[in-house]
């Protein structure tokens, strides 16, 4: 089963989509913000997938990001959000990130798009 | 569903309910006890006509009648009471809290096995969609939460479904600068996929935290329940009380009262001293809009006095405190004999603990009248008739509350839930009549605070 990281602090969207990968055939780990994410990405050393909503309350979504890139984890990352620019677009991706998806977050869409690593 | 539309905005789409996600596992994969779905399925006709076998005195047409209510503002509520003995040994169930928005559903077996939905169902098609069907105003459909996402979601997909469209489902906290929902001249307006704002006809309200700061009496938008109904006392434990004793006075001729602790509204921080010593140094302090066990203070010596007096100190020029009398958790010598009360407790498990517990039922109002939706209790975290351990305080022998507020919004400790399945409920103790009277009690709260939400807000 493979593992996928949730970074996103509407808690309800969190666990809305912890629910759906979980019913889908992931394992999911759920963090509410910048710290509980990188607390988990020092925990765990097998997260496969990664998405990280890029408005955090405590910092930006590209931080953490660059810690799991420096972590040396093989971690796929998608980065989300609903406000994007096609220059910060590009700036995640040379960062690192394999995808951006923009909200809303249509669950199939999302579904197919981890399967298609 | 579309997720995260908008801050904090979801729009949920017809098929989306997932049953795995609105009842707690242990719920969903329970039977309802055999007499608790007797008793949900006696009529309104056959509980009258029993409570009055119970209460000789009390004129059965009248207690028919109040079953029947059409609730104006109030067509959804719940009720927690306490399960209580005095020294003569005479039990009842007394009232403890009414509830504008209550949760339940969640902890609720399905009485019917073929209907996925179960109480959501119920809710919706049968209180909330007649409603909406003859509400003019146009716009689309919501449910507005600050709490109980399990079953806020339940809501909205059940909505989705029975309406065949989608809903926008919308995180209203009150400490948000940049809510996606707002009234204008008194219409529900959220947050659209475009940042646009979207009206809505009706919509499924279950906002718990200070909900008059953003919610206004009189809306045009259509919701379940009305933010009337929390202001008469769905949310106000002082307008509550006070809507209780205006019905005991007008019912006492038809021999029908609302059984409640003995209480005091409008208490000063500066006499809260005095009430303690006359309720002889013992008592309970509620914030009157205080909710899910925040702001309630059980007090069983000088200390726990103390600190619920200093914590009170700050607000002491600006509230005033609910103060009732104590439900004992075991007799005590002196105590007034028929009103001094304590708790009947669970039956004792193997290890001769009983826990106090309280009785949660949801009701919701439909074309058979008022009706009994969801029942549970929850248990308090210690037993009654054990020592208190070390730096235990009254709260863990008395509160029942399940709600746990940290830092990142609510956790419920659902350990300490007791289903009424197969398994759980006999540890209760509670038999049918014991269901009739608080259905009896919770028809009586709701049909009092309605009446008081009438005469409060249509003079104005």
């Amino acid at each position: 089963m493979k593992n996928v990281l949730i970074v996103e602090d509407d808690a309800v969207f969190c666990k809305m989509l912890s629910r759906l990968l979980n019913r889908n055939g992931y394992a999911t780990l759920e963090a509410l913000n910048a710290k509980e994410a990188k607390d988990m990405v020092e925990k765990v050393n097998d997260i496969d997938f990664a998405l990280i909503d890029l408005k955090l309350p405590d910092e930006n979504g590209d931080r953490v990001l660059e810690f799991i890139k420096d972590s040396g984890q093989k971690t796929i990352v998608i980065m989300m959000s609903r406000f994007e620019t096609a220059e910060q677009t590009e700036q995640l991706i040379n960062n690192g990130a394999a995808l951006f998806l923009k909200k809303p977050i249509n669950p199939k869409t999302l579904l197919e798009h981890l399967d298609s690593f | 569903m579309k997720l995260s539309i908008a801050d904090n905005v979801h729009l949920v789409e017809p098929g989306d309910f997932e049953p795995s996600e609105h009842w707690y596992p242990r719920v969903l994969n329970s039977n309802l006890h055999p007499l608790v779905n007797y008793f949900l399925n006696l009529t309104n006709a056959q509980i009258a006509s029993r409570y009055t076998r119970l209460h000789p005195r009390v004129n059965g047409e009248k207690l028919l009648e109040i079953l029947s209510y059409k609730p104006f503002y109030f067509k959804w509520s719940g009720t927690d009471m306490m399960h209580v003995m005095n020294s003569l040994g005479q039990h009842k169930l007394i009232i403890i809290e009414t509830n504008s928005c209550p949760s339940g559903q969640k902890s609720m077996p399905l009485q019917n096995l073929n209907m996925e939905q179960g109480g959501y169902q119920k809710l919706i098609d049968l209180t909330f969609k007649p409603a909406v069907l003859k509400h003019h105003e146009t716009g689309a459909l919501a449910a507005l939460y600050d709490k109980n996402p399990m079953e806020n979601i339940g809501y909205a997909s059940t909505i989705a479904d029975s309406f065949n469209e989608p809903v926008y489902l919308v995180k209203f906290d009150q400490d948000d600068n940049t809510p996606s929902a707002k009234f204008e001249d008194n219409k529900l307006f959220v947050k659209g996929e475009d940042e646009e704002w979207i009206p809505i006809r009706a919509a499924f309200r279950y906002v718990t935290q200070q909900p008059h700061n953003r919610i206004p009496v009189n809306s045009k938008t259509l919701l379940l329940n009305p933010i009337e109904a929390c202001l008469a006392g769905g949310r106000n434990k002082s307008e509550a009380s006070l809507a209780y004793d205006i019905f005991n006075t007008n019912h006492e001729p038809f021999g029908l009262q609302i059984e409640k602790p003995e209480t005091y509204v409008g208490v000063s921080w500066e006499d809260l001293p005095k009430y303690y010593q006359k309720l002889k140094n013992s008592m309970v302090i509620k914030v009157p809009e205080g909710n899910a066990g925040q702001g309630v203070y059980t007090i069983t010596s000088e200390k726990e006095f103390e600190k619920a007096w200093n914590e009170l100190a700050p607000q002491k020029d600006v509230a005033n405190y609910v103060v009732q009398q104590l439900i004992y958790s075991n007799y005590i010598d002196g105590v007034d004999e028929k009103n001094g009360f304590f708790h009947v407790g669970s039956i004792p498990d193997r290890k001769d603990r009983s826990y106090a517990f309280d009785i949660r039922f949801m009701m919701h109002h439909t074309p058979k009248g008022l009706r009994p939706l969801a029942a549970y209790s929850r248990r308090a975290r210690l037993p009654l008739n054990k020592p208190l351990p070390d730096g235990a305080d009254s709260w863990d022998l008395y509160g029942t509350n399940l709600s746990v507020k940290e830092e990142n919004g609510w956790s419920y400790d659902d350990a300490r839930l007791i289903p009424y399945d197969i398994h759980n409920f006999g540890q209760l103790g509670l038999g049918v009549d014991e269901l009739v009277q608080g259905f009896v009690l919770s028809c009586m709260a709701t049909y009092a605070i309605d009446q008081h939400a009438l005469n409060t807000f249509n003079n104005k």
